[in-house]
């Protein structure tokens, strides 16, 4: 039996509700231009927050939701000003963060293409592409050059695919977190979060990464690393696929461990030290442990309660 | 069920190697006039895997010669009660088992068995738990004709919640179940049955989960169980077979426990190392490997 779309969505919607109450803290002009690791670790958040507005606003029906119009201004506010904008031009070793905001924004149709020629322009200059990177990270590159329409000489997705550590259905037994970080990543940009099938595999490697999948569901949820509990579940998204007993049993921990916040607790998060904190060190140290598996898990919570309800609904015709 | 995925030549070869190395520990035994029993018979028990679970040669030529050790031993041992008591009534009743079929027979581990059969007769089992854990060894004497024929095993059923996350002792009690239940694959599970789903969905994460935390014993017994609910998880066992090989030193022990053992700063020697720690994990990976490469073979019933 399948975990009702409803509760999904009442999980997704609170896990946005924390995002929209920390909202500031996504914004990377608030680290002055001397700390740069600091306005990396926020360009980062806002990245992955603008991700999830982009994912949202794929699947929306009618009116946008309310949280994620109103993280788009913040986005959008952020993108306007030059001392963020021009950021790409002086730092191309993080061009794919930023520039993700442009992408973000001109997908969700917030902007228009004036910047496209000073993005691609960078580009060009070649450092970009030099630079050495994993598979996956290849895949994601090309992944965001393509949702931004930039041109490139990047191989196929599925030459690239060829050379992850997923292509190879290495032993479950000996993975660590980073492989299964690859793994899940490889997925979500290999189908584009669900969009494209994995028409182009055989039956026999569908099968394998399939078990790799439910396997690692829950290994993780026996851990309770709601990290890459989320990834995984996403994972099943972009299988268009629900892993018998295995699917319906992880939800319902992932959905236990939400905090009543509506964040969703990091790998290194601890409710001790949480409390051990006065209020501004508090929410700093939430924002960091959790701002990551919140945003996965809200946007497994949305598309997966969206591809349900549309079985659902389907059920029902029939 | 077809679970033959090793070539016959690789599993020879693994287990002449685990063969020579419990060969050669025997030799170190008697060098160093080492006379526990209960390492006699856990050598016979690996012998006995190797040489009738995972060769077909038919020789025994190892377990011949382990026998006529083990017979001299418990001529010659002064406390032979306390000797077995220490061995176990597990160990004690396999190794009877291992000596009956090849018709031979000693007075000191028959009269054992028989004690332990009629104690087990004056025994009334509390509840279900206390029956499971004490199936395996009914099972054994039913085996050497000292028990009636065993009734039908039910387990537990735990929630999916509950199975998900098990802890050490639920796991242990699941085992136990599992092995009651089905009597060593004997005996079919409704497989209509939601919790046999949700067994057969979960018992790979568990597995997995085991391995690569390397708990082998645990993972091993949940392998077996496994096969003895008769589920085809092929990718689940190619994955832990795989990776169970991988764990076979090349002198033919099993088990790569050099670092946990400079944890615990032991002064052990190696032959202490070899007796104590990797001979139970060598007798325990041939155990697994034999019933799960070679459907034929199930060690309680292969005497």
């Amino acid at each position: 039996m399948s975990i009702p779309s409803q509760q999904l969505r009442v999980f997704s919607a609170h896990a946005l509700d924390w995002i929209g109450q920390n909202l500031p803290l996504f914004d990377p002009l608030i680290a002055k231009v001397d700390n740069q690791p600091a306005s990396i670790y926020h360009t980062k958040a806002m990245g992955e927050l603008g991700l999830l507005c982009l994912l949202c606003y794929r699947y929306r029906e009618g009116a946008s939701d309310m949280h994620i119009e109103r993280f788009l201004d913040f986005i959008q506010r952020i993108w306007m000003q030059p001392a963020y904008k021009e950021r790409i031009a002086r730092n191309p070793a993080y061009f794919q963060i930023y520039a993700m905001t442009y992408v973000v924004l001109r997908q969700c149709r917030r902007i228009d293409d004036t910047d496209q020629a000073y993005i691609q322009r960078i580009l060009e200059q070649g450092y970009v592409m030099a630079t050495e990177t994993t598979a996956m990270r290849l895949l994601d590159r090309r992944h965001m050059l393509d949702a931004g329409n930039f041109y490139h000489r990047l191989p196929s997705y599925e030459d690239l695919y060829e050379r992850t550590l997923l292509a190879q259905t290495p032993s479950a037994i000996y993975l660590t977190d980073m492989d299964v970080y690859a793994i899940t990543h490889t997925l979500f940009y290999f189908t584009d979060f669900g969009r494209y099938a994995t028409d182009t595999w055989d039956h026999l490697h569908l099968h394998a990464v399939q078990w790799t999948i439910k396997t690692l569901l829950g290994v993780y949820t026996r851990h309770q690393h709601w990290d890459l509990v989320a990834e995984l579940l996403l994972c099943c998204h972009c299988l268009h696929w629900q892993p018998a007993v295995v699917f319906t049993l992880v939800w319902e921990r992932l959905m236990a461990a939400q905090l009543s916040d509506g964040a969703l607790p990091g790998p290194r998060y601890s409710a001790t030290c949480s409390a051990e904190l006065a209020e501004k060190e508090k929410q700093d140290y939430c924002f960091e442990q959790n701002y990551h598996t919140t945003i996965v898990g809200a946007m497994a919570g949305f598309l997966i309660s969206q591809w349900l309800k549309h079985d659902e609904a389907g059920a029902k015709e029939r | 069920l077809e679970y033959r995925f090793l070539s016959a030549e690789r599993i020879k070869d693994l287990s002449t190697c685990a063969r020579k190395w419990l060969v050669a520990l025997q030799k170190e035994r008697e060098r160093k006039h080492h006379t526990a029993l209960v390492a006699t018979l856990q050598i016979l028990s690996g012998l006995w895997i190797c040489e009738k679970g995972l060769s077909d040669e038919g020789a025994l030529s190892a377990i011949r010669t382990q026998i006529q050790i083990v017979l001299q031993q418990i001529d010659t041992l002064p406390e032979i009660s306390a000797a077995l008591l220490h061995a176990g009534p597990l160990l004690v009743l396999t190794s009877t088992g291992i000596l009956h079929a090849l018709q031979i027979q000693n007075r000191h581990l028959e009269a054992f068995a028989s004690e332990i059969a009629h104690s087990l007769q004056c025994h009334t089992d509390q509840n279900d738990a206390d029956a499971n854990e004490l199936f395996l060894t009914r099972f054994l004497l039913y085996r050497l004709h000292l028990h009636p024929p065993l009734c039908a095993y039910g387990f537990r059923e735990l929630a999916a919640q509950e199975l998900l996350l098990a802890d050490e002792r639920i796991l242990r009690s699941l085992t136990t179940d599992i092995i009651a239940a089905t009597q060593f694959g004997q005996i079919k599970i409704a497989t209509r049955n939601q919790f046999f789903q949700t067994l057969t969905a979960l018992l790979p994460t568990l597995i997995i989960d085991a391995f690569r935390g390397y708990h082998l014993e645990r993972g091993m017994e949940l392998l077996r169980c496994l096969r003895y609910l008769n589920v085809a998880k092929m990718r689940s066992i190619h994955t832990s077979v795989d990776f169970l090989l991988a764990q076979q030193q090349s002198c033919g022990k099993f088990g790569f426990f050099a670092p946990d053992l400079a944890l615990l700063q032991s002064s052990a020697t190696s032959f202490e190392l070899d007796l104590k720690i990797y001979l139970p994990y060598t007798i325990s990976f041939l155990w697994t490997l034999a019933e799960i490469v070679q459907p034929a073979f199930t060690l309680v019933t292969s005497f």
